[in-house]
């Protein structure tokens, strides 16, 4: 995947506050794996929907999907 | 030695520390865990943030991994949200976060709204609009409030769990400047009423419950001590000594009345 926009060809998502490219049609477990992330360690939000973790296999990504992968860091 | 059962309850579920414990600006996860284990707090703060991708899972060293949430009652915060829909957001990703611990049950919300990015003074419109939402949807709201007794009583009349009128700034562990209002505070509300931010030292822990807050929550006074886990354990102590001297003479407290400048006679209400 490429992280630029450059071109105007490939699928585009928002990940995280960044811009990805894709050529490829994927799901959210490959998302996971490209990023080498545990699922477990985070909550998806898929569009600003929670998404439930059995959802993320049957969730392929569209043009302009937003992705936010969020956990928990120290606070006061 | 004299032993006291001296639980306090937040919707129904009892706690036995008064001390709560935030997670941010440790050095490291193991001083963070440390300092957790010798506070016993009842509740530990955490915020919500993306996940940092570039990094891989080791490197991420997560808090999801480092407490063992089976013992210790996860505090979510709305930290980083400056509008109340921002807050409702995160509020809605701390509920999920903390059910995927197997805290099905916690609806607790620490709510903070900070526009101000100078001194950190929570919102109090955001605040009312965020908690007002966020009640409805069945959360349990930890409002965090300038000391402002009226705005405290009207988050209590909409429903809030508890109240957390702030010491001094966040960070700033310069101790409790506004003592008379938070007496005010804590006279005037049911609900717990929790001394958050600015902390600085075991003695002003100690004097937050001394003048009856029911518990205190400290994060940078432990984080930023040179040994947090003695910091902390320190501020244990100090959280049991302040509440058992309240607790042997709670009239003690007193609060100066404040008098009118203007007759109260013909007047139009």
């Amino acid at each position: 995947m490429k992280k630029k926009i450059y071109t105007n060809s490939g699928t585009w998502i928002l990940i995280n506050g960044e811009v990805y490219i894709t050529n490829y049609t994927i799901n959210l477990d490959q998302l996971f794996e490209f990023f080498n992330i545990n699922k477990s360690l985070l909550i998806t939000e898929y569009n600003q929907v929670i998404l439930k973790p059995l959802l993320c296999s049957k969730t392929f990504l569209g043009s302009f999907d937003r992705i936010e992968f969020v956990t928990i860091v120290g606070g006061g | 030695m004299v032993i006291l059962s001296d639980k306090w309850e937040v919707n129904k579920i009892s706690f036995n520390s008064r001390l709560l414990v935030g997670t941010g600006r440790f050095e490291t996860l193991e001083k963070t865990k440390l300092s957790i284990q010798a506070s016993n707090p009842s509740l530990v703060t955490v915020a919500i943030r993306r996940l940092e991708t570039q990094k891989n899972e080791k490197e991420n060293g997560s808090l999801l991994s480092a407490i063992n949430w089976k013992q210790i009652w996860m505090l979510p915060n709305t930290a980083g949200s400056k509008t109340a829909d921002e807050a409702i957001r995160l509020g809605f990703l701390g509920k999920e976060i903390a059910k995927s611990l197997g805290q099905d049950n916690n609806r607790f919300l620490k709510l903070e709204v900070i526009a101000d990015e100078k001194y950190l003074m929570p919102d109090p419109l955001g605040t009312i609009k965020a908690a007002d939402y966020l009640i409805k949807k069945g959360f349990k709201i930890f409002p965090y409030i300038n000391t402002d007794p009226i705005l405290a009583s009207h988050l209590e009349e909409l429903g809030c769990a508890t109240l957390m009128p702030l010491g001094s700034a966040i960070g700033s562990n310069q101790g409790l400047k506004n003592l008379e209002n938070i007496k005010i505070i804590i006279e005037q509300s049911k609900i717990p009423v929790i001394i958050d931010a600015g902390i600085g030292k075991p003695s002003d822990a100690s004097k937050a419950m001394e003048i009856g807050a029911d518990a205190v929550l400290i994060n940078t006074a432990i984080a930023s001590a040179e040994r947090p886990e003695l910091m902390a354990e320190a501020m244990k102590y100090a959280v049991i000594g302040g509440r058992l001297s309240y607790l042997s003479n709670p009239q003690a407290i007193s609060i100066k009345k404040g008098t009118l400048s203007s007759p109260k006679k013909g007047v139009l209400f």
